[in-house]
């Protein structure tokens, strides 16, 4: 990328100190566009990942209106830098959110679906979690394509496939079947910094993390309690998890 | 089954690869005939200590991330460094009370060349035959 002359330089940063002050949209895009070049180049330093280069394209270039909203022109940083470091962080937490997902094969994914059932089925049967010897000889696969079939499934894009098949999210009567739990959680130190990561979360996913967790709940107790499949279960723990981590990193 | 199996993994330190480091955990744990259940908290648990590795430095590019299994004969220990001398672990309140309902006992530390490190351990409530 071609870094801009002297002049070009002065130029941006009074629209930065501009933009500081009124936040008006139409420097903000005057900003964005002078940068798309820089959200161009990250991108293509993460291309050979497999994702088509418009994918990353569109998701470095979100990075750069973030860097462009929270860049502080009076800091004895250059915006480059800066912008530089927000648009990596949003690439990597891309792929991070994607995973393998987006590639697990159809086969995959149907055998995932079928797993599910069969694990319900199984552990009533036992009275126990089933292993996964029991999951492939009922399933009629090798132990391989069960351990890889489950792998695919907890993917987190694979999740919205199936989501609503079960009444997922449904936030009120859940919140009034577990009652005030949330106080439990943590000392305060804890909840200081995970109360506002913890309320992006859905009430039922926040409801599992604190069972499983804090509540010390296994995962065939938290689905009898909610009604819902176990996989669903650790379906959404992976989930709620993902989104905890890539929420407190940047 | 040798009394202990050893298998070393190196992946480039990257959430992308982290695939195979729970698909090795989980290929181990489900031969010690671990259930369903305890598979899927222990793949939660490889991830967690994974990430935790891996987020503790800003610049990942051209680290790698060793892991080495230790199959025992009802439980598998799992260890983890990450290749690199200018990160600093910082394990949170609510990662240890994660990983503490999911493995059996836990800990990070620096190793002795300064490199941020995991071990962990996770034994079986076996499944009857």
């Amino acid at each position: 990328m071609p870094p801009f002359d002297a002049e070009r330089k002065k130029e941006l940063r009074n629209y930065f100190i501009e933009f500081q002050k009124q936040r008006d949209p139409r420097i903000r895009d005057i900003l964005v566009e002078a940068h798309l070049g820089l959200a161009d180049h990250l991108a293509r330093r993460f291309a050979n990942r497999g994702e088509p280069h418009d994918d990353l394209f569109q998701v470095a270039s979100l990075g750069l209106i973030k860097a462009v909203d929270r860049f502080d022109p009076t800091r004895e940083v250059e915006f480059s830098t800066y912008a530089t470091h927000t648009i990596a962080g949003e690439l990597k937490r891309h792929f991070r959110d994607k995973g393998w997902a987006v590639r697990a094969p159809r086969r995959l994914q149907e055998l995932y679906l079928r797993l599910g059932k069969i694990i319900a089925i199984l552990s009533q049967d036992l009275g126990r979690s089933p292993t996964i010897a029991e999951l492939a000889k009922e399933a009629e696969v090798s132990e391989e394509a069960v351990l890889e079939a489950l792998e695919a499934g907890q993917a987190y894009r694979f999740t919205s496939l199936d989501s609503t098949s079960s009444n997922d999210d449904n936030g009120i009567g859940l919140a009034a079947q577990l009652g005030e739990e949330d106080h439990e959680l943590l000392d305060a130190e804890g909840r200081a910094t995970l109360s506002p990561l913890l309320a992006e979360l859905s009430p039922r996913e926040r409801a599992i993390l604190q069972l499983r967790f804090f509540g010390g709940l296994t995962q065939s107790e938290i689905a009898t309690k909610l009604g819902i499949s176990q996989m669903h279960v650790s379906r959404l723990l992976t989930r709620s998890l993902t989104k905890l981590r890539s929420q407190s990193e940047i | 089954m040798q009394d202990k199996d050893e298998i070393r993994l190196s992946i480039p330190a990257s959430a992308e690869f982290l695939r195979l480091a729970r698909l090795i955990a989980s290929g181990l744990a489900s031969r010690l005939n671990f259930t369903y259940e305890a598979i899927e908290d222990l793949r939660l648990a490889v991830d967690e200590l994974c990430y935790s590795l891996i987020s503790s430095q800003e610049d990942i590019s051209n680290t790698t991330l060793d892991l080495s299994y230790l199959v025992k004969d009802e439980s598998i220990e799992i260890k983890g460094i990450l290749n690199s001398n200018n990160a600093k672990i910082q394990q949170s309140q609510f990662s240890k009370q994660i990983l503490s309902a999911l493995v059996n006992s836990h800990e990070f530390k620096q190793s002795l060349d300064g490199k941020p490190s995991f071990w962990m351990a996770k034994s079986m409530p076996k499944a009857p035959n």
